[in-house]
């Protein structure tokens, strides 16, 4: 029987780990992109607030989830557009406007999503992976966010768009050296910003997969923090997309953990399960980084590494 | 009484607000007329959340429709020296003479603080425990959910076929302990062989936490879960989703999966706050510590989801009659924990409003888990 | 125009450009939050007005405002002091948690003590404990090189674990039923109010350390060291400076001044460390510290600015009915017009002339 159990334990990881991974890979994308031009956006918490928000609202008005998580991602797109101009000016500091946008994202999403928390709108329909199986558990762990798919999609889009092509290698220059490009006649605040603005799109995408797939409901305390987490989960995936893809999938799953053990009845510190993730990436950043050494990948311009 | 209307109206028109009769955000009633009483609530999260917040709410706007009484809201208060500082600014510069608060944070020291500062001011705060030696003009409310915890898992029980049930905590406080123990005794009513596994997510509200938990349930092959945690709209969705049977918690979510929800335990708060309002009112003495439970009508049970046959409801609505006229109980000897020590022995039953209940700490036989 | 321009050739830059800059910014937010609520069907003067009432309209109301800057300006200096060496610490949330929680240890096992010595003892725990935390990310980046930004973030959340693991478990009292916390401390280790006053005395605690500070910034020779080293950390290194070390003193005293705000709040406030202590202090006060720019006595206006937007938001919910998440859009609004219009310093004088064309333009030209 305990193998079993032990098994149950395995598959809730595993299945946590698809079902809540999406937002954390969503948003680890934006900030990746926006983090590669030589900007960071702290920000992200409000966008993925403002997200969810705007996603459940248009996707309940309009009857169409899709239409929902477009609405979404423009209405992170213009909370990157303030962020993208704001620090084009002179002497701003990009992480200061991400905090006060983490302020003001929060703000507007919950003020506006008032009228939305008692409606129930509807969802993003699953993509089913389980035609081959008739084990519920399975079953049901292989209903898929279609929003991850996406993700996964973007996240070899955007390794194939850094690697192969102009607009990408022209996004890495500007962030690793401003001098150098600006010598080449490139606007370099017109490409971080549309970085920003682009980041913020997929942010707010991370937001709709909270309010239309995974928990699928909207009130105010349905972001826990996720969109804090984007910038550690960069620097986890060491500004690699492909690598985005395995952070977001390791921090979905450890968060599946402690509930997971507590349903088979292992339950002592059951808060202590809860930071796994936390620790396990600070333990890999201590064992990774050395002194008076950049870390690999880290953009150049970063003003969190210089 | 609607005489404090022309004042109303003059008040708008003073602060020069333009057709305000049609908008979603209006300029409330400041000024009354003599007889009525300003009354504040306050609330740590948003009024509108499904869950604990919001059943406050109801017994707000239920206050409210008593015409004597004129009703203000702030949301989102925390319980730190902001509490003590929104309940001065609601008495200073909004004349409110009641306060009620109505997260259990407030208490102590905040509500206890500012009433001994403000002797006139009446403070009614949900969860406390009044005690003599604290200022005269507190009195508080809270309600025994064992009784409809019971019905809960009553129902849960005759709807399954197996012998396990779930149930989704927050956190390992009394009042949440308590109900996941009626909830287990009254399935175990049902049928001896049940366990419920019991997941406690440690925060208030932490939605992917709580989905998270659910579906570990669910995978375990739990074909119905009960739950306390504030907000359980994500819980209850989940478990629609995942065609689970459900109950819920602080006010009805039968809406949110007609199918799915079985019933749930609801706050009546109204009960006691009318009753307090009526004493500030006449000026009588009030109670200091109001409790009570389905006799009192401080508790509801929500009404039966779809999926509950008619006999079921028959049986579960003659197991609440008997919890109410006291030919049943609830906490019945022998009782043992879940690690086996007696808690209640044989030939003893304890009564839901017994104080040794309000520290309850443990776990009933029939638990899969542990609250540390 | 030739007095004005005058008037601002006198003034020193930092004030007068600073006042100038404010003003300008919050001229610009009071346009684009009246645009919101006046798109909502709400009068934006009366709403203007009732902000004003509630956050400085009266003494009740200054108060209030203050009350809510308290906390804020310690927060604020864990960001502010590790800033001037470059550093960024989001992580303040985790050394007041921790701080509160220790001196709430401390206050319930010195009880008996005098008060003499209990109170000080106690908020030396939590200095301490709350300079350790954030010390650690000090340690962290000086000797393996890891980001403090991150790793003060990430301990953020093991703080709030560690907090939750202990106050719902070992060190819960279980006659504060439903409401996870400790056992109270020593009543006589409590602190009061300030006398004829509604605040208590970590107002004056916050305002001290912010001065010291700034003292020591400006008058002292480490404190030159460390404007070097902020200012370029290899010429730093060039002119044998223990960047190093300066790095982890510097979180080290960060911490401590987070940490001192959790105590505070246990010892002035709470009376015992519970989930109350969770409420986001310490990430205003990142927001507080960059508004201040840094620096510490501007730390204490930012504070009373964001606590006054905070102490609005009852009266604009019970007169207008407006949601409690207005307040917070309206802070949000106000820090973006603030930290944006940073790119004015410096180029205040240019922008007046540029506003007013008159013979300080031709002048230039």
């Amino acid at each position: 029987m305990m193998s079993i159990e032990w098994l149950s334990v395995l598959l809730a990881v595993f299945a946590g780990a698809i079902r809540a991974s999406t937002p954390f890979l969503l948003i680890s994308l934006g900030e990746c992109l926006t983090e590669k031009s030589g900007r960071i956006n702290v920000g992200l918490e409000g966008t993925l607030v403002t997200g969810a928000m705007a996603g459940y609202a248009v996707s309940y008005v309009s009857g169409s989830p899709w239409l929902g998580v477009m609405a979404a991602g423009f209405a992170g797109t213009s909370l990157g557009l303030i962020h993208g101009v704001a620090c084009s000016f002179r002497r701003v500091n990009d992480i200061a406007v991400g905090i006060a946008l983490l302020i003001l994202g929060t703000g507007l999403g919950i003020f506006l999503g008032k009228p939305f928390i008692q409606p129930q709108a509807p969802l993003l329909p699953a993509v089913d992976l389980a035609w081959w199986t008739e084990v519920p558990q399975i079953r049901a762990a292989l209903q898929i966010n279609p929003l991850f798919v996406f993700g996964i999609a973007l996240a070899l889009a955007m390794a194939w768009f850094f690697a192969n092509t102009r607009p990408g290698l022209i996004v890495r220059a500007v962030g690793d050296s401003s001098a150098a490009t600006a010598a080449l006649g490139i606007r370099i605040n017109t490409v971080r910003t549309l970085s920003t603005a682009i980041g913020g799109f997929f942010a707010g995408m991370g937001g709709a997969s909270l309010s239309l797939f995974y928990p699928g409901s909207w009130h105010e305390g349905l972001s826990s923090g996720q969109g804090l987490m984007a910038v550690v989960l960069v620097i986890f995936a060491r500004w690699d997309p492909l690598r985005c893809i395995y952070a977001a999938l390791l921090f979905g799953g450890a968060g599946a953990l402690g509930p997971a053990l507590q349903s088979i009845g292992i339950s002592e510190g059951y808060h202590l399960f809860n930071a796994a993730p936390y620790l396990l990436t600070l333990g890999i950043m201590l064992f990774e980084y050395s002194p008076g050494r950049r870390i690999g990948g880290a953009p150049g311009e970063l003003t969190l590494f210089r | 009484m609607k005489s404090y209307h022309p004042t109303r109206r003059t008040v708008l028109r003073g602060l020069g607000g333009s057709a305000v009769g049609v908008m979603t955000f209006g300029i409330k009633s400041v000024v009354l007329a003599e007889e009525s009483i300003t009354v504040g609530f306050l609330a740590v999260d948003n009024w509108n959340d499904y869950g604990y917040t919001q059943s406050h709410l109801e017994s707000a706007n239920a206050l409210g429709e008593r015409g004597d009484v004129s009703v203000l809201k702030e949301e989102g208060v925390p319980e730190g020296v902001e509490v003590q500082k929104a309940m001065k600014s609601m008495i200073e510069l909004s004349g409110a003479s009641v306060i009620v608060a109505t997260a259990w944070g407030y208490y102590d020291p905040h509500v206890l603080e500012v009433a001994a500062e403000y002797p006139d001011v009446h403070f009614l705060h949900c969860g406390g425990i009044w005690t003599p030696e604290q200022p005269p003009n507190v009195a508080t409310y809270f309600a025994y959910t064992d009784e409809v915890a019971y019905a809960a898992g009553f129902v849960a029980a005759r709807m399954v076929s197996s012998d396990q049930l779930g149930f989704l905590g927050s956190k390992p406080i009394p009042e949440i302990l308590r109900f996941a123990n009626s909830f287990t005794i009254a399935a175990r009513t049902v049928n001896p062989d049940i366990t419920t596994k019991l997941v406690l997510t440690g925060e208030w509200t932490n939605p992917v936490r709580e989905a998270e938990a659910t579906n570990s349930l669910i995978d375990q092959g739990i074909q119905a879960i009960g739950c306390d945690v504030d907000i359980p709209k994500v819980f209850i969705e989940t478990c629609a989703k995942r065609q689970t049977f459900c109950t819920g918690m602080h006010v009805s979510q039968r809406d949110l999966a007609p199918d799915w929800f079985l019933t749930g335990a609801e706050w009546n708060w109204i009960t006691p706050v009318d009753r307090f309002i009526s004493a500030v009112v006449s000026g009588e003495p009030y109670e200091h510590n109001m409790r009570g439970g389905l006799g009192q009508d401080m508790v509801k049970i929500s009404p039966y989801g779809n999926a509950v046959p008619d006999d079921i409801r028959q049986e579960a609505d003659a197991v609440v009659e008997e919890l109410k006229s006291g030919s049943r109980g609830i906490y019945v000897g022998e009782l043992r924990d879940n690690q086996g020590n007696v808690v209640v022995p044989e030939g003893e039953t304890l009564p839901v409003d017994d104080v040794s209940l309000e520290l309850t700490e443990w776990l009933v036989e029939g638990i899969v888990g542990s609250t540390t | 125009m030739r007095a004005a321009s005058a008037v601002l050739r006198i003034v020193p830059l930092s004030v007068g450009g600073g006042l100038f800059v404010t003003t300008v910014a919050l001229s610009l937010s009071a346009l684009i939050f009246g645009a919101f609520v006046a798109s909502l069907g709400v009068d934006p003067f009366g709403v203007f007005a009732t902000i004003y009432k509630a956050a400085f309209g009266s003494w009740f109301s200054w108060q209030n405002t203050l009350s809510r800057a308290a906390p804020l300006i310690l927060a604020a200096l864990c960001v502010a002091l590790p800033a001037r060496l470059g550093l960024v610490i989001i992580g303040g949330e985790g050394a007041i948690l921790l701080g509160g929680l220790a001196a709430a240890v401390a206050g319930i096992h010195l009880a008996g003590l005098p008060a003499i010595v209990g109170t000080p003892a106690l908020l030396v725990a939590g200095a301490t404990v709350g300079g350790l935390w954030i010390g650690f990310c000090g340690v962290m980046r000086s000797y393996r090189g890891v980001n403090e930004t991150i790793s003060s973030l990430l301990l953020v959340y093991l703080a709030v674990t560690i907090f939750d693991h202990l106050v719902d478990g070992p060190l819960r009292d279980l006659s504060n039923v439903n409401f996870p916390s400790t056992h109270p401390i020593d009543e006589n280790f409590k602190i009061g109010n300030i006398p004829g006053a509604d605040m208590h005395w970590g107002l004056v605690v916050g305002c001290l350390a912010c001065l010291a500070a700034a003292l020591y910034m400006r008058v002292t020779p480490q404190g030159f060291a460390m404007r070097i080293a902020g200012g370029n950390p290899r010429a730093a290194l060039a002119l044998g400076l223990p960047v190093g070390r300066m790095v982890i003193v510097v979180c080290l005293v960060g911490g401590a001044a987070a940490g001192l705000a959790g105590a505070l709040e246990v010892a002035a406030v709470q009376g015992r460390a519970s989930g109350a202590l969770h409420v986001g202090y310490g990430f205003m006060g990142i927001l507080v510290a960059f508004l201040a720019r840094h620096n510490p006595l501007a730390v204490i206006a930012a504070a009373i600015l964001t606590g006054g937007i905070a102490a609005s938001s009852g009266l604009l919910q019970r007169v207008y009915d407006l949601p409690d998440a207005t307040a917070i859009v309206l802070q949000g609004i106000v820090f973006l017009s603030i930290l944006t219009c940073e790119t004015l310093y410096g180029r205040a004088g240019a922008l007046f002339r540029w506003m007013m064309p008159g013979p300080t333009s031709r002048e230039r030209a």
